[in-house]
């Protein structure tokens, strides 16, 4: 049995082989990229002859069918059929690597996306990011989005040096630009189920029956964008928690559910730390390791308009640092005339 | 599938459907809105 070191040397020398004719000369680069929560997972890049783009094939899955008895030459030929699927990327990749050193490009399109702090203390240390809690907001660039989900690239430090912006500028574009590209989206439970009990097929009598919208303040309400993918940074867009807390009626607890979307109840109902449990319990049964985002309850005070974390677990939380009293609704910076210079 | 270009990576994000997550807390909701009702009708 192959170790993973032994495997990836295995696969960057016999793939070649298993790919069909006319990708004789592609060329084949191993990598290693470090995915929401520190996971790091290894690929292997498969770049044709005269093109520029590549799909990236992860190769964790396949080494863990390996070690699950499937013979290596089956894993190289469902490798080079899944390369070569993926040849062709959608249009908006094909000059990407160009149009990401043009800051002009990036600053229409750089967005914030919120990850835990606790479980990203690698990714965070090469990524500009602000810290909300314990909760950080890092920026991507929405290359892409589509029925089936969103491309994006990462910015990393390095990126900021090259462009000569600073966080500060890229934090308030990026707060404009979600807004924009992503819209928020907040639905009552009630709705929720109707659309997941729908597509199931459901009849319309059921759903009545089931679905029955509750009093505001004992709804359960789910925060994300429409795209639903990272929407959990929904909860920093201006106005999003002032007006739900006006509908409910109450301060909110906000519950992280994962980076996808959040879970807003009303103060009046529940207590943080029975609330805290929930979170705790939900990650750990029913949200993937790479998108949980925190296992912490936060309090939107609907007067200060600030969140701050809620339940008692946080006194052994060594994140909550001096930057967390924000006002979260006043997420733009305050770098007004400090707008990005000269950009390369 | 993610892309490599130049050594820019474009991650691609599917759609999500938290169906489950989303229902595990409406459950997790309702059984302590119960007990807690049934606390306060032991307590009356």
């Amino acid at each position: 049995m192959l170790n993973f070191d032994e495997f990836k040397e295995y696969v960057q020398l016999n793939l070649a082989d298993a790919l069909p004719p006319g990708y004789e000369n592609a060329k084949l680069t191993i990598n290693e990229v470090v995915k929401n929560n520190d996971r790091h997972l290894t690929a292997i890049t498969v770049l044709p002859e005269g093109q520029n783009v590549a799909p990236n094939i992860y190769l964790d899955g396949f080494y863990m069918e390996y070690q699950s008895g499937t013979d290596l030459d089956t894993i190289m030929d469902e490798m080079a059929d899944m390369a070569v699927a993926h040849m062709n990327p959608v249009p908006e990749f094909e000059n990407i690597a160009k149009d990401f050193q043009d800051f002009d490009f990036v600053k229409e399109r750089v967005i914030m996306v919120a990850v835990g702090r606790e479980r990203n203390e690698e990714l965070l240390s090469d990524v500009p990011h602000q810290n909300r809690e314990d909760l950080a907001l890092i920026y991507k660039v929405l290359v892409n989005s589509d029925k089936e989900g969103i491309g994006s690239i990462t910015i990393h430090n390095n990126h900021l040096n090259f462009w000569d912006v600073s966080v500060e500028e890229l934090h308030e574009l990026a707060v404009e630009n979600t807004e924009r590209l992503l819209p928020a989206r907040v639905q009552s439970m009630s709705e929720v189920m109707r659309e997941i009990f729908a597509k199931d097929g459901m009849d319309e009598d059921m759903l009545e029956m089931l679905c029955e919208e509750r009093a505001a303040d004992e709804q359960m309400y789910v925060i994300s964008n429409e795209c639903k993918v990272n929407g959990a940074a929904a909860i920093f867009y201006e106005e999003v928690l002032s007006n739900l807390a006006d509908r409910v009626g109450s301060d909110l607890f906000i519950l992280p559910s994962s980076i996808h979307e959040c879970i807003a109840v009303s103060t009046n109902t529940f207590t943080a730390e029975g609330l805290a449990e929930m979170v705790v319990d939900v990650n750990a049964t029913q949200v993937a390791p790479e998108e949980r985002l925190s296992d912490h309850v936060y309090h939107f005070d609907a007067a200060a308009k600030t969140i701050k974390l809620a339940d008692t677990t946080v006194e052994a939380l060594g994140l909550v640092a001096a930057d967390s009293s924000h006002n979260y609704e006043a997420t733009k910076t305050n770098t007004e005339g400090n707008r990005p210079r000269h950009h390369r | 599938m993610d892309y490599v270009s130049n050594n820019v990576t474009v991650v691609k994000e599917e759609r999500q459907d938290k169906g489950a997550a989303v229902l595990a807390y409406d459950m997790a909701m309702a059984a302590q809105k119960n007990k807690k009702g049934k606390e306060v009708k032991k307590n009356a």
